[in-house]
This record gives structure tokens, sequence and C-alpha cells, in this order.
């Protein structure tokens, strides 16, 4: 096995670099000096765990990813059963004093599990095969969306698609599980949503016969900012919109309103540019790693990079529903940014430890 | 072949970006002045959508404060300038020119006529001079046309300035009748109409003002104070209903929204206030219509609060006062509902701005809560506590007895009994009964400076007693140095300030046996729908440690005092009453404050109330004894 350091994507390092330098003004501007050095403080400790966790080979954590899996599912259960509440959801997990949040930490777990199974079973014969990890996906989901945490259950999804995707299974097989997610939508619709999650919904597909005032308020605040940016922005620290604090949840989920406010629309362009060349460089990982099990982990991740992206961004611009997801490396919060950090170095990982020999037979020496 | 997967997923995500990419050009270049407000011709606007403040009611449901209907004659701006030109000709060269060229170049009574139609309209239906509404016009249009020249010039471009997209208001408070009739013959006339504005009424004037409080706009410090409490808001921000609504109360702030800045109104102001409604509309500046409504939140009216004040016993205590300066407090001292709580002088509500520069000069301070915000010396009122103390502290009992003989040296001055030949023996009981000072000099040296002040604490004597009426003063309770000061103290003189509500609270504790109580003047918080939201029922439940012997004596003097002692002549004995007499001395001669502290029934206690008249020349009994009587004859004991 053979780590080499001239492997290390210096590119894919420099534009999250650039991401928590907008990161760090960004909430500064949105809330305060604080909460900015707050945020400072989360990215060292994002950087701590990245470099950290550089250090295992990716494939000793695949040895342990069904029963991290598992544990993760548990704590997800307990999270339900004795889970802190805070924003009337019940997503956090007290131990001790650190408040843990398992959804965030599933989508990872979820990653390494199902990029296990399709390693395992190399090629997938017939739709059976399929059945398996759709359970393990499902089965988190339905406990995160239980929450409730409608979108973070959802982000699952396109991480399952991606890696069935790359692992080979047949395109057919993957419009028959569409053609039952579609059929599953109105299951969904009756047993799993809280009636504020339908209201965004609805808010979203019909802003006209908007009922509930909040969802269309934050909708409207969202748009009125981005839209008042124009060009050139309003200049950092000087959007009226969100310095006024009209924008609820700034510095979190409505950061790209802020940005789009104050930068403008060039600027605002530049950083969704620079999402897509970070999209890229994980792809390129991905394409240029010979081990089956790291090409599906950085898949995976680049899924969920790549949802999580565009649902916020999308949202922000009134072409998604509201929901709780962060903007990954720009968004204030520790959890997302660690979770985010963590992704990250597993991506790094695979592409350090790119490997000659398959991947296979060093897994069961 | 999991490289050309590779492609189409990456191909997905570029699809999805260059859609993102879309719609932000979309919001932000094509639309985007409609939401900076920059665009030429369509534009986002928010209008706020008015409430009302919630009613506060007495303990029977009378209305004591409500926000009635205003009507106010409103006309849209456009009319009012074509009027101007109207009237005035082709004057106006300067001020607007584009109008100016259009409209002036032609104008002739035969064509436009019309402009000024509505103008002898209304002043038919309404019964106005044709002129007023003329000079009115003519004010509203200079100023305006005043304030858009200065814009313009300093941005040095022609501007639509926000007065001109707005209806101004051309006469206000009219009649309830004649806004009727106006609405029915006003059909057809657009641009002109009645809107109703709420503003607060207080169908009893003067009575209980102070308890109520008023209302008014904020100033600029107290806006930038609630909008930290918002910025504090957010970052708790919660998805539950009842945070919602908190912050829409707040987010209502604005220099236009009026707070309780006295009284029921500024201690209830976040309940009393209601959340006012927003609506975005897309209008069209050509026409300043709405075209479309994307977003509306009707307002929620704000609570009911329900006193435990009883308005006829208020009024009565009121009548009672009379034309001077004090206080009258009755209460219920078996849970410390206030039930009436008069103050004079007093203002009136209504008709407070008007008088506000008047009230605010007069040296009576008419604005002075005086019930909670009067700190008067409490004098013998006093003695009560001295008595309670040294009988609890076990320095005196009930047969213990002092010689008076007109006066008592202490600490090398010599302190007067008001009998200057002195009481003879006495004990506790007729101490209280004849008010002697000597007594309490005896038994204030015994106890010494501590253990007073231990038990004027104790009694809740200077300290507030946190009732829910804002900005109630704490009085002072001085802890004593020296022995010829707690002489001095133990008769309720000195520095010792006190006010009429904390004795109340005092003389409740005694009347209802010794449990400990706290004034209160909140019974009840409704909804506008009536659904009862905070019940505010107190039971006392804690105990002050006085021991029903000594409590009994306490209250056999009392009550003595009403049948033989200081309070003889005042007839108060057939009232069941007892109670206890003061009178305090103030640096001018001649010059006391009056107290009658008590309670009636003396078995089973009803009432208790606290008279004091300020600044008075008479002496304690023959001052504020007739108040008394005045007032428990007419609450039917």
């Amino acid at each position: 096995m053979i780590v080499r350091l001239r492997n290390f994507d210096w590119l894919l390092f420099l534009v999250v670099c650039l991401f928590l330098v907008i990161s760090f003004f960004f909430v500064w501007s949105a809330s305060s000096e604080a909460y900015a050095f707050k945020q400072l403080v989360w990215i060292g400790i994002g950087v701590g765990v990245f470099s950290g966790l550089l250090m295992f080979d990716y494939f000793s954590v695949g040895k342990i990813s069904y029963i991290f899996y598992f544990i993760t599912l548990l704590c997800l259960l307990l999270v339900l059963l004795f889970g802190k509440t805070v924003y009337g959801a019940q997503r956090w997990l007290m131990v001790g004093s650190i408040s843990i949040q398992p959804s965030e930490i599933m989508k990872i777990a979820l990653v390494l599990t199902l990029s296990r199974y399709f390693m395992d079973k190399r090629s997938i014969s017939g739709f059976s095969g399929v059945v398996f990890p759709l359970v393990l996906t499902l089965l988190p989901m339905a406990f995160i969306i239980k929450q409730p945490d409608l979108s973070t259950g959802l982000i699952l999804l396109p991480i399952f698609f991606a890696i069935m995707f790359v692992a080979g299974t047949r395109i057919k097989y993957i419009f028959v599980l569409i053609a039952f997610g579609l059929a599953s939508i109105p299951l969904l619709w009756f047993f799993m949503l809280k009636g504020y999650q339908k209201v965004r919904v609805v808010s979203f597909l019909w802003p006209d016969t908007v009922s509930s005032w909040g969802e269309g308020y934050h909708r409207m605040q969202s748009l009125i900012a981005v839209g008042s940016g124009g060009s050139f922005g309003s200049g950092w620290g000087s959007g009226i919109q969100s310095q006024l604090n009209f924008l609820p949840q700034g510095h979190t989920d409505f950061i790209f309103s802020v940005i789009a406010e104050e930068w403008g629309f060039y600027r605002g362009c530049a950083i969704l540019c620079l999402y897509v060349v970070f999209l890229a460089c994980s792809i390129g990982i991905a394409v240029n790693t010979r081990d089956a099990y790291g090409r599906l982990i950085v898949t995976g991740f680049t899924a969920m990079f790549a949802s999580q992206i565009l649902i916020n961004v999308a949202m922000t611009i009134g072409l998604a529903p509201i929901t709780g997801l962060t903007l990954p490396f720009i968004s204030y919060g520790g959890s997302s940014l660690i979770s985010s950090f963590i992704a990250l170095s597993l991506m790094f990982n695979v592409r350090m430890r790119s490997r000659i020999a398959l991947a296979g037979e060093e897994f069961y020496e | 072949m999991y490289k050309d997967r590779f492609k189409i997923f990456f191909g997905i995500i570029l699809v999805l970006f260059f859609v993102v990419f879309c719609k932000l050009f979309y919001v932000q270049i094509i639309e985007g002045g409609k939401f900076s407000g920059m665009s030429d011709s369509r534009r986002i606007r928010t209008v706020s959508i008015d409430t009302l403040r919630g009613t506060i009611y007495d303990r029977k449901g009378s209305v004591l404060a409500i926000d009635k209907h205003s009507f106010e004659l409103t006309v849209s701006y456009t009319k009012l300038f074509n009027a101007f030109l109207c009237i005035k000709q082709n004057i106006l060269p300067e001020v607007s020119v584009g109008k100016d060229k259009k409209i002036t170049r032609n104008l002739c009574k035969k064509c436009h006529s019309d402009n000024v139609s509505w103008i002898e309209k209304v002043a038919e239906l309404l019964e106005i001079p044709y002129t007023d509404i003329l000079e009115k016009t003519t004010n509203i249009v200079k100023r305006v046309e005043k304030i858009k020249h200065v814009v313009e010039m300093k941005n040095e471009r022609k501007i639509r300035i926000k007065e001109e997209t707005v209806p101004h208001s051309l006469l206000s408070d009219l009649p309830w009748e004649k806004a009727a009739k106006f609405q029915a013959g006003m059909m057809n006339l657009p641009g002109v109409q009645i809107d109703a504005n709420p503003v607060r009424w207080y169908p009893k004037g003067d009575s209980s003002s102070h308890i109520i409080g008023y209302v008014g706009k904020l100033d600029e410090k107290e806006i930038h104070d609630y909008n930290n409490f918002k910025k504090r808001w957010f970052e708790s921000l919660n998805e539950s209903e009842e945070s919602a609504s908190e912050y829409f109360v707040q987010k209502a702030i604005s220099m236009n929204s009026l707070f309780g800045k006295t009284g029921i109104e500024k201690t209830y102001n976040s309940r009393l206030m209601g959340v006012p409604g927003e609506k975005f509309e897309e209008i069209t500046l050509d026409t300043m219509r709405a075209d479309k409504l994307i977003l509306e939140r009707p307002s929620i009216p704000g609570n009911n609060i329900v006193l435990t004040i009883d308005d006829r016993i208020q009024g009565i205590a009121e009548k009672a006062l009379g034309e001077r300066k004090g206080s009258v407090v009755v209460m219920d001292p078996r849970n410390g509902e206030v039930i009436a709580m008069a103050a004079f002088p007093r203002y009136n509500l209504n008709t407070l701005n008007e008088d506000y520069s008047a009230l605010s000069r007069n040296p009576q301070k008419p604005f002075l809560n005086r019930p909670i915000q009067s700190a008067l010396p409490p004098g013998s009122v006093f003695k009560i506590v001295t008595a309670i103390a040294a009988l609890e502290e076990n320095k005196i009992d009930e047969n213990t007895q002092f010689a008076c003989y007109g006066s008592l040296k202490v600490g090398g001055r010599r302190f007067r009994c008001f009998s200057e030949y002195g009481h003879g023996l006495l004990n506790v009981e007729e101490a209280i009964q004849y008010s002697c000072n000597v007594f309490f000099f005896e038994a204030a040296r015994m106890l010494g400076g501590s253990l007073l002040k231990k038990w004027a604490d104790k009694l809740g004597l200077g300290n507030t007693t946190n009732i829910d009426l804002a900005y109630e003063k704490k009085g002072n309770m001085p802890e004593s140095k020296s022995m010829s000061q707690t002489v001095n103290l133990s008769i309720g003189q000195g520095a010792m300030l006190v006010t009429p509500i904390q004795i109340t609270k005092m003389i409740a504790m005694i009347a209802n046996g010794g449990w400990y109580i706290n004034p209160y003047i909140l019974q009840k918080i409704t909804g506008y729908n009536g659904k009862i939201i905070l019940d505010n029922e107190h039971k006392p439940a804690e105990r002050i440690d006085v021991s029903e012997k000594n409590m009994d004596i306490i209250k056999r003097s009392l009550r003595r005092v009403v049948t033989d002692g200081t309070a003889k002549k005042t007839g108060l004995r057939e009232l069941r009453v007892a109670g206890k007499t003061g009178t305090t001395q103030t640096a001018d001669d001649d010059i006391n404050h009056a107290w009658f502290v008590g309670y009636a029934p003396f078995k089973n206690p009803k009432y208790c109330f606290t008279v004091v008249i300020e600044h008075t020349e008479g002496h304690g009994a023959e001052v504020a004894g007739p108040v008394v009587k005045n007032l428990l004859t007419q609450l039917g004991l």
C-alpha cells in the first residue's frame, strides 16, 4: 500500500479553503463578529478531524462500515425516543454536554455501507440485488423524516441512486425504483409528513395559494434579498435584507441569499462555479480510482454534496421548498461543517491511497 | 463502462446547476428591480394591516380602555394634486414640471371641472365649508411638493416619492353619523374614501387613569432597545407558533405603533398589543394599483385584560377622596386583589394629548400614581410594626407596662409624646389605642435598630410590593445606627418612607391573621375570542411567623383605636372598622400627612384600606377618618 502526498488534490483543497474564507466573512455579515469567530473555531476542529482521518486507511473504515451503520441507526432510534427538541424537531442526541446530530453521521455511514455492499456484490445480477441496499437506505430515511427532518432524509436518496448507478446496476432497475418511488409519494404524504412540511411543499408548488404566512414569508424575504442584489450587489455588510434581519437564519440555511444580495449576480455565479469545480474534482478522483470501493465512496459523497448544494441554493432563489439543508462549507454550524469535513477527508483518503491491487483481495486477507 | 456512467452523472449535475444559474439570472437581473424597488414599472411593496389593541375590563366586566374606530377622510394624492392645479390654474411651473406641462397648459374650466367636483361633494355631504377643504388640500400638496423638491435636488433626478403614492388624510375624527352618511352618498368617487383607524378610548375619563396608564409612540432609544430584542430573538429562532407571534409583535414595532407608557398599558403591553397583519403586493407604478397579492397575513387583535379593580368601588374611593391630594387603596386582605386604587390629582386619559403640557407643569404632579409612587413617612401607623416586633421578640408581653410622662430622653435628646402631660401607665393595647409615643420609644430601646428593621422588612415596608404596575417606588427603610435614631424610627418618623400600597399590604396581612399576600391587579387575560389565556388567581400559602396570640393582641388594639382611641370621634365604630391613625409631621409646621389604615368588618375582614391625605393641616383621624367613613358607608358595610 502506497500513500503518496503528491496525490493530495491541491485544487480541491484550494477550492474548499476559498469556501471557508467566504464562510467566515458572510457569517460575520449575516449575524455577527462573534458568530464568525465561533465558525472559525468550528473550521479549526473540522480541519483537525480532516487531517486526523487522513491517517487511517479508508479500508479500515470500510471493514467496520456495517457496524458503524447499525450504531448510527441505533442512535437515530434513540433520538426519536429521547432526543433533545430544538426548533420543534428532535434531531439532537445529548452525550454529556455534547450534542450529536446522528442524521448528519448517517449520511456518511450510508455512503460507506452502500459502497461496501456494492463492492462485495461486484455485479448486480437480478432485481433482488437492489432490494437490500434499498432497505438500508429507506430505514434511516424513515427515522430521519420522522424526527422530523424531511430534507436530510431525502438527501439519502440521491446517495443511494448515485452509488447504485455508478456500481453498474442496470438502468431498467433504476427506472423501476423511480416508478415505485413516485407511486409511494401519497403514502409519504399521508403518513410521514408533519403539517408544516406539507405547507412548505404546498407553498412551493402553488405560492399564490399559500395559507401559512411563515413559510411564504421566508421564501418571499429570501427572494427579495436575492433580487435586490442585482448584478453587483450592495457590498459586503450592507445588504438591506440581511442587515435589518428581515431574513431569518441568514447565517445558516439562507447564507446564499446574503451572498447573493451583498455580492450580486456575478460573484454569486462565481461561487456556484467554484462548487461545480469542487464537484468536478471529486468526480475526477472517483474516475481515477481503480479500486471499486474507493470509487463508490467518492461517488456517494459527491452525490451528497451536489444535492445539498443544489437544494440549498435552489431554496434561496425560490426553486425548491424551504428545507433545513445547509450549504456545505459555507453555512454556519458545527454539525454540518464537521460531517462535510469527514466526507472530504475520506475523498482525499481515496485519492492519496490509489491502489494498484484490486480491492477485494486485500479486504479479505 | 463506469466511465460513461460518470459522464452521465456529471452531466446531470451540470444540467441542474444550469437550471439554478438561469433562475438566479432571472431573479437577480431580469426581475431584480421589482424586488429592490428600483424598477421603473413594477415593484413589490409591503403593506401593514392595522390591528386592535386589547380591551381592559374591570372585575365586573365594564370597559376601562378600548380601541374604537375613528373615521378619517382620505383622498389619493393624484386627486389632491389635480384639484390643486385647478385651484391655482398654472402657477406651479417649477415644482412639478412633468405634470405641470401635461395638465396646466390646456387647463380649462370646462374639461377639468371634474377635478374639483369631489371637493364640492365632500363639502356638501359632510357639511364642512368649501374653503376649508381647499385650504387643507393646498397645504397637503405644498408640503408634499416641497419634500419632493428636496429629494429630487438631492438625487439630481426625477423621483416618485412615497407621499405621492399613498392617500392623504384630509379630515380626521369624523363623527360616526357623518361617516355613515358619506359612505352612503359617495359611491361614485374613486380615490376619496372613509378609513376607520383605531383610537384608544377610555369610557370612564379620568377615573382610574393612573391604573390604566396611557399609550404613546416610542422614542428612538426605545425602538433601538426593541430592535436589539429582535436580534436576540432571531438567535433563538423557534418553529413553534408561540414565539412566532412574539416575533411578529416585535416586528410591528415602528415609529407609529402605540405602546403602553405607564400603568397596566405598560405592564401588559406585549399582551395588549395586537399583531399587525402584513401583505406583499406587486404593483404597477403607473397606476399605483396592486395587481397581484403575493402573500397576506391577517392581523391578530391583542389580548384582553381583566383587572381586579371594581369600577364601582373605584368611583366611590375617588369620590371619597375628593379633591385632596392623596391616595385611597382598597384591597381584599384574603388574597391581595386590589379592588380600588384612587389618587388625586388625576388626569383625563381622553384629553391627555391636549392637556399634557399643562399637566406636566402642574406642581401637584398629576402623573404621579400616588398609591404606589408617593413615598411618605408612615408616622404612627408604623407603631403596629414596632408592637409586633417587640411582642414577637419577647421584649414585651401583653401585660408589660411603661409609664408615659409626656416625653422621654434618649441619647441626650428629648422625644415628645403628643400628649403633653403624658398617658401614665400603659400596656401595649392601650399604647396603640391612644397612640402613645413614649411606650414605643421604650419598646424600641429594648428592641434595637436591627430587630426593628428586620420586622419592617418582614412586613414588606420600604420595599416594592411587586404589584403589576410600572414604576413602583421602593421607599426607604433605614438601618438605624444610634439609639436616638431607633427611637425616632419606632414611631414612623425620620428617614423612613413607605408607599400607601406597602402599608395596605401590611394591614392586609394583619387583617387575614398572618397570611403572606402580595397585592396584584390582574385578574385574568383573555384572548380576543374570549378564551381565558391566563387566570391570575392567588391563594395565600405562606404564613408570616407571627403567633396567633400576638396577632390577636394587635387586632384587639386596632379595634380599640376606633371604639375608644384616637379614631373614636370618626363614627367608624358602627361600621365595624378596626384601624390605626397616623399623623406625619413635615418640615413645615402645621402641615401633616394624615393616614388612616384599617380593615372592615373587624371579624373576618372583607376589605382593608389605606387613606392618605398629603400635606393637610389636620390630624390623621380628623382628616382621613371622614374619608374612610364615606368610603365604607357607600361600600355597604
